[in-house]
């Protein structure tokens, strides 16, 4: 009798030890459902931060663009005033079509130049010698030479002084103002080390489908990322990129007259009298300040980490600068990956970027 | 008298035009600030490699030069001039139509931060075979082959390093037997607007 009543008592406890772990395991699964709303909420104010961030950026990029067109200060300025009494490249000075009559060369225009005698396009086009910093880009021939002007460089036959060759200094020649062709609006951003994720298609929840916030959508050809309005193809910015083909002998758009290196690069990079420097995803540009054309790379660039992201693929390899390694080095509880002139820390359980630790140019 | 002084005038002419080609050279080598002189140090990856190989010839080309002389640091891979023989003719032309294709393909050779034989392999070696690589212009993967470190690319070139871990004050540099491309070419400006 008694032992009929010691083992119910142990068949209470063992329901009431599972009952208690139920009970447990059920309030882990209430806190851990609360910290991932959390997380969820988080990172939706996050992304909502991020994208009023963007807007913000690209509201004041633009309005940068229309001030440095507009106001007539500094050097750059100056130098774009000098451009726009003269007939421009349809990708040079952000002219829109409806403005061709008033000094704007479409690229179809300038295309009927190529097989006609340089002196009759210079009557229709000015056009100038090639800038020296620039002219180990475009070197002159016994068969050929150059001469640049309205955005396009033009290749002269000596033999025959007809106009043979005809390249873009601009990237591709869609500008803020102008309309995206919409045989390109499927033209993604592509994968290349992730700039799809930090360009993408749009801006709504999911980063994924057609329309986003500002109905603005990202798209990109020949080597340029363009923001354009998703359902008219009108351009609101322009992101050349170097690995896309975009570099040196180009020009940079006239829109972009003012100062962008990152912070950690302006200690190395500022604009002198001899040289400019301009930021675009993927590189910092040397440019002669006198003819806008990009003269060399001054540092190739990454997309960068933000801190909290997820470590993007391809940094398996420990990468971290010679002089920082004996401080930095991978351990079961910290991991350490070097960009931008940046050192970052990594949790390798998590594989989140959790802190930058060092900058290595400030 | 008179066509000995147009000659003068001439010689004067031609020796202005010489005295600014120098100046635009001089320009190119000492294109940089003190201070990014200062932060890449003395020996820097640029100087390093051979001024007269086909690698340098075509990072000029692609105004990468400056960037090698630059702080960085970068990881580069250099492929010996027989591998730049090998590519398809035409691949590493230094023309200004040719520039954004040769652009494309030394950034995906170039590396950001400074990674070591050693560290590769330990990252194959943690990916249990493999490991990937993030370059300025596309993805590698790192791979083993016969105690050799092999890089593949998106198309299935792979090139092995042939003498790796030669250091400078920018980075370190890897030589390796073949060209790598990248995923797609770059694409070229277009002719006309849509």
């Amino acid at each position: 009798m008694k032992l009929q009543r010691i083992e119910q008592r142990q068949v209470r406890n063992v329901e009431h030890n599972q009952m208690r772990g139920n009970q447990l395991a059920r309030d882990r699964g209430q806190a851990m459902r609360a910290e991932m709303k959390a997380n969820r909420l988080e990172r939706v104010s996050t992304r909502e931060a991020l994208r009023d961030e963007l807007r913000t950026n690209r509201i004041e990029r633009l309005d940068n663009g229309m001030f440095v067109r507009n106001a007539n200060l500094g050097t750059r300025v100056v130098r774009a005033e000098d451009f726009s009494n003269r007939a421009r490249g349809y990708g040079v000075g952000g002219c829109p079509p409806g403005l061709m009559d008033k000094g704007c060369m479409p690229p179809g225009q300038a295309a009927k130049l190529l097989g006609t005698r340089f002196s009759d396009a210079e009557r229709i086009v000015t056009l100038g010698s090639v800038p020296y910093s620039v002219r180990y880009l475009y070197p002159d021939t016994n068969d050929f030479y150059y001469r640049y002007g309205d955005g396009y460089m033009y290749r002269v036959d000596r033999g025959t002084s007809l106009i043979d060759a005809l390249l873009p200094l601009a990237f591709g020649g869609y500008m803020p103002g102008s309309y995206f062709p919409s045989s390109y609006m499927n033209s993604y951003v592509p994968d290349y080390y992730g700039l799809n994720s930090f360009y993408p298609a749009s801006y709504d929840y999911g980063f994924g489908s057609s329309y986003g916030y500002g109905n603005t959508c990202n798209r990109y050809a020949n080597g340029v990322i363009y923001q354009v309005d998703c359902m008219t193809g009108f351009v609101e910015n322009v992101i050349p990129m170097y690995a896309g083909g975009y570099g040196v002998g180009q020009m940079l758009p006239t829109g972009y007259g003012y100062y962008n290196v990152p912070d950690q690069y302006r200690s190395l990079y500022y604009d002198t009298s001899d040289y400019g420097y301009w930021y675009a995803p993927g590189a910092i540009y040397q440019y002669d300040p006198s003819s806008s054309m990009i003269t060399s790379v001054a540092a190739l660039l990454s997309p960068g980490f933000n801190i909290g992201q997820p470590l993007p693929m391809g940094y398996d390899v420990y990468n971290v600068p010679y002089d920082y390694r004996a401080t930095y080095y991978d351990t079961p509880s910290a991991m350490y990956r070097y960009n931008n002139g940046n050192i970052y820390q990594i949790d390798p359980a998590t594989m989140l970027v959790t802190a930058i630790v060092a900058s290595i140019l400030t | 008298m008179k066509t000995q002084a147009l000659t003068l005038g001439l010689a004067a002419i031609l020796l202005a035009a010489g005295g600014c080609n120098n100046k635009a050279s001089e320009n190119r080598t000492n294109a940089q600030t003190p201070e990014a002189q200062k932060a890449a140090g003395t020996k820097t990856i640029a100087a390093g490699l051979a001024a007269n190989g086909k690698f340098m010839a075509a990072a000029k080309a692609a105004g990468l030069d400056q960037t090698l002389a630059g702080a960085g640091p970068y990881t580069v891979l250099v492929p010996d001039d027989a591998a730049f023989d090998k590519a398809p003719a035409g691949t590493f032309d230094a023309k200004p139509e040719n520039r954004a294709q040769l652009t494309g393909i030394l950034t995906n050779m170039i590396l950001s931060g400074t990674m070591l034989v050693d560290d590769i392999d330990k990252a194959i070696d943690r990916g249990k075979g493999k490991a990937l690589l993030a370059t300025m212009g596309g993805t590698l993967t790192a791979t083993k082959d016969g105690g050799k470190t092999v890089l593949t690319d998106s198309k299935g070139n792979k090139a092995t390093i042939t003498q790796g871990d030669e250091k400078y004050s920018n980075g370190v540099v890897h030589h390796v037997d073949a060209v790598l491309m990248p995923a797609k070419p770059a694409a070229q400006p277009p002719t006309k607007a849509g």
